[in-house]
């Protein structure tokens, strides 16, 4: 061992190979491959309806690998039902409804309140049968306060930011978990034809635990009202506010009122929103783990969600 | 009420122990002076002993009468004296250093074996024993030795995160010299920030936590550097292929006070100038100005101020410097492009050892610690014309804390040794906003700073424990841990109850167990896997309760010769653990609220753990295997169902050695093999809508489903790493040459994964490794 040093050239001629070795490795990267692992196609289902909606619209497809090119398909000859707690079928959807890609189901009235448990059943040739309960929330509760130019703050942009402030306060089902949905529409008018149409508008609101902005639906600029964290006071669900901007987007169109569409959402529903928009608001984010989306379904895919809506116009 | 008892216990103790005088000092090293942590001071006649604390403090009282006492620490020649204890003695003990780490040195029956130790899941690794163990590109690192140990396992190929008993590392306390570091990586977590030639001590705790530590669930790590040569001017000089460094101490006044000063720098910046330089000549229009580099600076002053008295000054400082800066000049116009981010650390810590009586000791500590974000981009153009546009953004994150901290050693008697004191902490977190600068000519410019304001919390604790001597086979560890924390008109409080026993069986062997509650009030925002600088540190808030865990654990001990063997189970339920939400990262939203996109959940961890250790002799190391377990569950993760920890690895078995072949040639070997890391992946999609807002549309998307969380693992990790030492011995100093070989059979291990094609053109997924087998040569001149 005393004359190790007499092996530093075989040493370094060793540790050369290596070295170029190495590098070779290192230019290929490559570990191992791992075959994506076998899928085998469920359905699915998305329903989502509010007690005011005059249609009907049902989403059934078959799942797919990621690595299959032509992606999910749509399922043609699905039967959808929707049946009361006591097995009554409330109302049906089948082939006849298909419009590629999404059945659709045009009724008579609104799809009304619904009591109980509601359940969705959906059978396909060729897949096993999926069901999916929801529960229609109770209608919202809540008074809209309104003022016109009501907040002015200094714009991070430059200049001063002028908006009309909503001020909404709901009443609270003390021990019960509840979200809504908020929209705000404007009726704006045709100057040129007198039409009139009612248009989501943008809006801003304060930083408030309670509030959820829905990024993913930012064309309408919807937000989620949660008293998850505040419900044990009465008063837990006031002075929730919304900042409007006055000014109509388009010269060509006159505002003429506002309206505040609130939507009381069942749990599931919820839930299924948020993950929504975790998952379209996360973009191709290197660092953050996938998303997985909300299901209330038995395969595991889609949604059966029920809401409640209520509109008070705000001249 | 337990407080009010161990209050009583102790002045019971004291009243009953007046006949009895006190042995007490300093326990050095004769050369240097350097104090020696837990060396050994044991009274053969009646078989007790006490270990030095960390400031090289012993206190042994016994009743009066004529005794043999042996002082021991590895790597030093025992000392033998008798002591005729008639009056209290105060006697500093110097021992004479080794030539090696040799059997002769330390021989006989040792006091403080494992088995004699009441603390268990603790392991600490000779600071020479960890320099001659083989590193990546030359360059020692204390974390990544600590990686090898059973129930510590690191974040990924290259990286010093240490996840410990299924633990986040931000529940590892790092202490250097005693002060809290919250950021521990260079180089984007490949090295850590601990300069070995600086460090005179290192230790893990994994659980069995003594009362006198909490802040942190998972562990204690405790990094104390050297105090600075009493005697003697001495320096080392290292250089590698990654950096060099220089390290000095000595005396200020010989015996009295010294100095320790260490400096490291990597200089991948100044290798590759002339090659930036050449390719910008080549290319008059385009101007390209990459840096990369990393320093650190350890100091330290150390000043007996009188035989009672020791004052401790420690500074550390740390930054990665990382960044581009780009100059197109194309016909009339220029536009110049600036990148950086770096990220610095700074402590210091002032300390005041005094010596009340022989039986209490007493240290104060006053601390600064300082943790900095930044990363920006400045962006301009400039025509002929003289008109210009400049768009600015510089995000930065960090924070600060001012600690005072007073604890207090008692020895009432040979059998009960008292620990007891205060820490107050005053936080001040950044998490992170962004300045703006805009300036478009004739708009009107832009300076502004979005993001959420600091955060001050304070945060105190006071902690009382009392190991002691139940009868002869039974020892015990008593303690409670009492903290609160004031954050946003919000306080929370936490007791928390230490208990650790250990009961000698027959044959040699302790069974040792313990029970540790702790609270936790800084959290860090990490994305798993890489150390990256963007890992924001955040408080407990209004919104954000406190992290919280208990552990138990049972184990089995013995000395076999020179070798250690220790056997442990444990349990640890966590809660209150912060995670990011599915989706959510530090990217693309630096500047929106960080409680929003986080979320709380449990976890718990169990598993075995089996240490063989031999410390000393010609031939060192140890084997450590872990089989573990690790669970997570969020509310708004995975459906809330419970997943697999991302660092939940199955088995992790380590081998290292090493062996002095000669006095000249030294060879040392890693080898270590871990499950997989657990990932998810995205298997199928389906195509579903959400309602386009009107009630008469929707808005369909065909989302990807990813697998249950963590359900697939990586290829398992294995590697093996050689090294050889050459020592030359000249008169002034020593010389080494050091060989090692990183990844020595060159396992490409996996580092990420990405979605690909193989040669059919079928679709698969690619494992990629970014280490191949490493050389590297280092030199290092001692004197």
């Amino acid at each position: 061992m005393k004359n190790l040093s007499s092996y530093s050239p075989l040493l370094l001629v060793f540790l050369l190979a290596l070295t170029i070795n190495s590098c070779e490795k290192f230019t290929e990267g490559v570990v191992q491959e791992i075959p994506f692992p076998d899928h085998i196609p469920v359905l699915t289902a998305t329903l989502i309806v509010n007690d005011q909606d005059d249609k009907i619209f049902a989403q059934i497809s078959s799942s797919a690998s990621v690595i299959d090119a032509e992606g999910p398909q749509p399922v043609q000859g699905a039967v959808v039902t929707l049946t009361d707690e006591a097995g009554q079928t409330l109302y049906a959807l089948s082939e006849s409804d298909f419009f590629d890609p999404i059945y659709i189901l045009d009724l008579e009235n609104t799809f009304g309140m619904t009591s109980g448990l509601t359940t969705l059943t959906v059978d396909a040739p060729g897949f096993d049968q999926i069901t999916a309960t929801n529960t229609m929330p109770s209608k919202p509760m809540f008074d809209v306060n309104y003022e016109y130019q009501g907040d002015s703050t200094s714009s991070p942009w430059g200049g001063p930011s002028i908006q009309d402030v909503y001020t909404i306060n709901f009443d609270n089902n003390l021990g019960v978990k509840k979200n809504y949905l908020i929209h705000i529409d404007a009726l704006y008018q045709d100057i040129d034809t007198g039409n009139e149409e009612w248009m989501a508008m943008r809006f801003q609101t304060r930083p408030d635990p309670r509030i959820t902005r829905l990024t993913s639906q930012d064309e309408s600029s919807v937000i989620m009202v949660s008293d998850e964290s505040s419900s044990s006071a009465v008063s837990a669900l006031h002075d929730v506010q919304i900042l409007t901007k006055s000014t109509p987007e388009a010269s060509k169109w006159a505002p003429i009122s506002t309206r505040v569409r609130v939507e009381s959402l069942s749990p599931e529903l919820a839930s299924y929103y948020l993950s929504v928009d975790s998952y379209l608001s996360g973009g191709p984010d290197f660092f953050a783990e996938p998303s997985l989306l909300y299901s209330n379904v038995s395969s595991g895919f889609g949604c059966f969600g029920l809401s409640s809506e209520v509109i008070l116009i705000v001249d | 009420m337990r407080l009010l008892f161990l209050c009583q216990f102790v002045i019971a103790s004291t009243l009953y122990s007046q006949t009895n005088y006190t042995l007490s000092g300093h326990i050095q090293d004769s050369s240097s002076g350097e104090q020696l942590i837990g060396a050994t001071v044991w009274c053969e006649n009646l078989e007790v002993g006490v270990a030095a604390n960390l400031y090289g403090f012993y206190s042994l009282t016994l009743p009066e009468g004529k005794y043999n006492v042996f002082v021991r620490y590895i790597g030093y020649s025992t000392q033998r004296f008798e002591i005729n204890l008639k009056d209290n003695i105060s006697m500093d003990i110097d021992l004479v250093p080794g030539t090696t780490l040799s059997e002769a040195v330390v021989t006989g029956e040792s006091f403080n074996k494992i088995e004699d130790q009441v603390q268990m899941s603790k392991i600490t690794i000779p600071i020479d024993q960890v320099k001659s163990l083989p590193a990546i590109g030359g360059e020692v690192d204390l974390l990544k030795v600590l990686q090898l140990l059973p129930g510590v396992q690191s974040g990924g190929e290259g990286t010093s995160g240490l996840y410990v008993r299924g633990g986040s590392p931000d529940q590892n306390l790092m202490l250097l010299d005693g002060v809290p570091l919250y950021s521990v990586n260079h180089l984007f977590g490949f090295f850590s920030v601990f300069n070995a030639d600086a460090v005179k001590n290192m230790s893990i705790t994994k659980g069995g936590f003594p009362a006198r530590y909490g802040g942190r669930l998972s562990s204690i790590v405790e990094i104390n550097m050297k105090d600075g040569h009493m005697k003697e001017f001495h320096g080392d000089a290292t250089v590698s292929v990654i950096a060099s460094k220089l390290t000095l101490e000595g005396p200020i006044v010989k015996d009295k006070a010294s100095f320790m000063i260490s400096a490291r720098r990597t200089y991948l910046d100044l290798l590759i100038t002339p090659l930036i330089a050449a390719t910008n000549n080549n290319n008059s229009g385009v101007s390209t100005d990459p840096r990369y580099f990393f320093y650190d600076l350890n100091a330290k002053l150390n000043w007996k101020v009188g035989k009672k008295d020791r004052l401790y000054f420690s500074a550390f400082q740390g930054k990665d410097d990382f960044g581009i800066a780009s100059t197109e000049n194309y016909g009339q116009t220029t536009s110049s492009l600036d990148f950086g981010l770096d990220w610095k650390n700074a402590i210091q810590a002032l300390r005041w050892n005094h010596e009340w009586t022989p039986k209490l000791f007493s240290n104060v500590t006053l601390t600064r610690s300082l943790y900095e974000f930044n990363t920006g981009a400045d962006v301009s153009e400039t025509s002929a014309e003289g008109d210009s546009l400049r768009f600015a953004a510089l995000y930065n994150s960090g924070i600060e804390d001012f600690t005072g901290r007073i604890d207090f050693d008692y020895a009432p008697n040979a059998r009960h040794f008292v620990k007891f004191g205060a820490n107050f902490t005053n936080h001040t977190f950044s998490p992170g906003a962004t300045a703006l600068e805009l300036d478009f000519g004739e708009i009107n410019a832009i300076d502004t700073i979005l993001g959420p304001s600091d955060i001050t919390s304070n945060d105190a604790f006071v902690y009382i424990e009392d190991e002691f001597d139940l009868g002869d086979r039974v020892k015990v560890n008593l303690g409670v841990h009492a903290s609160a924390l004031m954050v946003q008109d919000t306080s929370y409080y936490s007791l928390q109850p230490r208990a650790a026993l250990s009961l000698r069986l027959p044959g040699g062997y302790a069974l040792k167990s313990s029970f540790a509650r702790m609270a936790q009030y800084v959290n860090l925002l990490t994305n798993e896997g890489l150390g990256l600088p963007t890992d924001l540190w955040v408080p407990s808030t209004a919104r954000i309760r406190p992290q919280q865990s208990w552990q138990v654990a049972m184990g089995l001990a013995k000395t076999f010769g020179q070798i250690e063997v220790s056997l442990e189970g444990y349990y640890k339920e966590m809660d209150g653990l912060l995670s990011y939400k599915e989706g959510a990262s530090f990217l693309f939203s630096l500047d929106s609220d960080w409680e929003d996109k986080v979320t709380q959940g449990i976890g718990n961890s169990y598993g075995a753990e089996l240490l063989v250790q031999k410390k000393y002799g010609r031939t060192t190391g140890w084997i450590g295997y872990t089989l573990s377990w690790s669970n997570r569950q969020f509310d708004e993760i995975n459906s809330g169902d419970w997943y697999p920890f991302t660092y939940d690895r199955r088995h992790d078995l380590s081998f290292v050695i090493t062996h002095d072949f000669t006095d000249k040639w030294t060879g040392s070997a890693v080898w270590l093999y871990g499950t997989g890391r657990a990932l998810t992946l995205s298997e199928s999609s389906f195509a579903t809508y959400i309602p386009d807002g009107s009630g008469t549309g929707t808005y369909t998307f065909e989302p990807e489903v990813p697998s249950e969380k963590n359900a697939y693992r990586m290829s398992p990790y294995h590697r093996l790493d050689l090294s050889l030492t050459r020592t030359k011995e000249t008169t002034n100093g020593s010389k080494q040459l050091v060989f090692s070989i990183y990844n020595a059979y060159n396992n490409l291990n996996p580092f990420f994964l990405q979605t690909d094609q193989d040669d059919a053109g079928d679709p698969v997924i690619r494992e990629y490794g970014i280490f191949p087998m490493i050389p590297s040569i280092a030199w290092r001149y001692s004197f």
